[in-house]
């Protein structure tokens, strides 16, 4: 079987074994930068900053993955007003209750952290307000 | 130094610099879902008439559990103290059930359900109309899957059990609960060790109707087990630290 490895002094190469190995840096994910008030749908994967210096942003959406295992993050870079993320599907609190609609970010430096169990997400870590 | 992008115009390009970067794409992780269930045997009892043939003294009949262990399971009825009848192994586990002289099979399986629970932690039994369903407790199929009704007459059936152990070597896996009955109280699957440091295990339980447990058996700092109520979606973050699971976070589990 192969592994495929990359490391900083010879990139990616590929190898006996099994797996995908990254040394010496981190993985960056996928990451999107959300500015306009007019914004709507977020992206259902990696991460996402939001910066309401234009205004607040109340009809965010995070539709559900469903890929096992998937993770988001989302912060507030700059607040200029607030900003809702509604879910596509009623999710799970961090405090464990499955009632989880909306996540309210409305100071910049709040984020929230989230896993998909494949049909909702579960919020694992987050200051922004579960609602 | 070489660098590695992925993006959706380009591809998989690497060029000078260095890192390892996604863009504008999903890194999907490795990830698994379960229905691990435990085996169950369905026993269809008779009457007990102490008057005649189909008297229960001294018959039995044989389970086991998931690991291939024996119970062996025998009828006294009216207080006779026969013993032990020689069709029971001398390593089975010997559960007597004490009957009356006149029984209807209900009543029989009534009785059979509440020794059996009585003397095994590894089966749960649920009785309906003169049919006992004896839960295997642990998920996976059977190291032994014999259907042996000895000598009782009763009707004796086996449904094994799948597959419990999670990938160690996956991110992420969801485990939905595969019985349905109410009082199954415990299903247990395996973790096995991490195998580098910083390796990370995301374990998700799906939320059921039956109000029961479902432990993870594995090295996790603070406990061997990892334990979630099915009727409440879990969450598990886990990290390997060389020797142990690591939870940082827990949502609906515990570590004990």
């Amino acid at each position: 079987m192969p592994k495929v490895i990359y490391s900083a002094s010879k990139g990616l190469y590929q190898t006996s074994g099994s797996g995908v190995e990254i040394g010496d840096v981190s993985v960056v994910e996928a990451s999107e930068d959300v500015t306009l008030a007019a914004h709507t749908a977020i992206a259902a994967y990696g991460n996402t900053v939001i910066d309401t210096t234009l205004g607040e942003m109340a009809g965010l959406t995070l539709a559900v993955n469903s890929n096992v295992g998937a993770t988001k993050f989302i912060t507030m870079s700059a607040d200029g007003g607030d900003a809702t993320v509604t879910l596509g599907v009623t999710g799970v609190r961090k405090g464990g209750t499955a009632n989880l609609a909306s996540l309210l970010f409305d100071d910049a430096g709040d984020y929230a952290q989230l896993i998909s169990d494949g049909t909702k997400w579960i919020c694992i870590s987050a200051t922004a307000t579960e609602g | 130094m070489p660098q590695v992008t992925i993006s959706s115009s380009k591809g998989l390009e690497q060029t000078s610099g260095s890192g390892f970067s996604v863009s504008d794409v999903e890194l999907v992780r490795s990830n698994e879902s379960i229905t691990p269930t435990g085996a169950v045997y369905t026993v269809t009892c008779i009457n007990e008439d102490a008057h005649s043939t189909t008297t229960l003294l001294s018959k039995s009949f044989t389970i086991y559990d998931q690991n291939g262990a024996s119970y062996g399971i025998y009828f006294d009825v009216g207080a006779t103290n026969p013993g032990v009848p020689g069709a029971i192994s001398a390593t089975d586990t010997k559960i007597e059930v004490e009957l009356t002289a006149v029984m209807t099979a209900t009543e029989v399986a009534t009785a059979i359900a509440a020794a059996v629970e009585a003397a095994s932690a590894e089966h749960e039994c649920v009785e309906v109309a003169g049919v006992v369903s004896i839960y295997v407790l642990d998920a996976g199929a059977m190291t032994t899957d014999t259907e042996d009704a000895g000598d009782s007459e009763f009707t004796v059936t086996l449904v094994d059990g799948s597959a419990g152990d999670l990938d160690a070597d996956t991110e992420a896996s969801l485990i939905t609960i595969g019985n349905d009955v109410g009082t199954v109280v415990l299903q247990s699957v395996q973790l096995a060790d991490g195998s580098s440091v910083g390796q990370r295990k995301n374990v998700m339980f799906a939320a059921s109707s039956t109000s029961a447990t479902i432990d993870v058996g594995g090295n996790f700092r603070g406990g061997l087990l990892l334990s979630s109520e099915a009727t409440k979606p879990g969450l598990a973050t886990l990290v390997w630290d060389g020797t142990k699971w690591v939870a940082q976070t827990l949502i609906n589990t515990s570590v004990a």
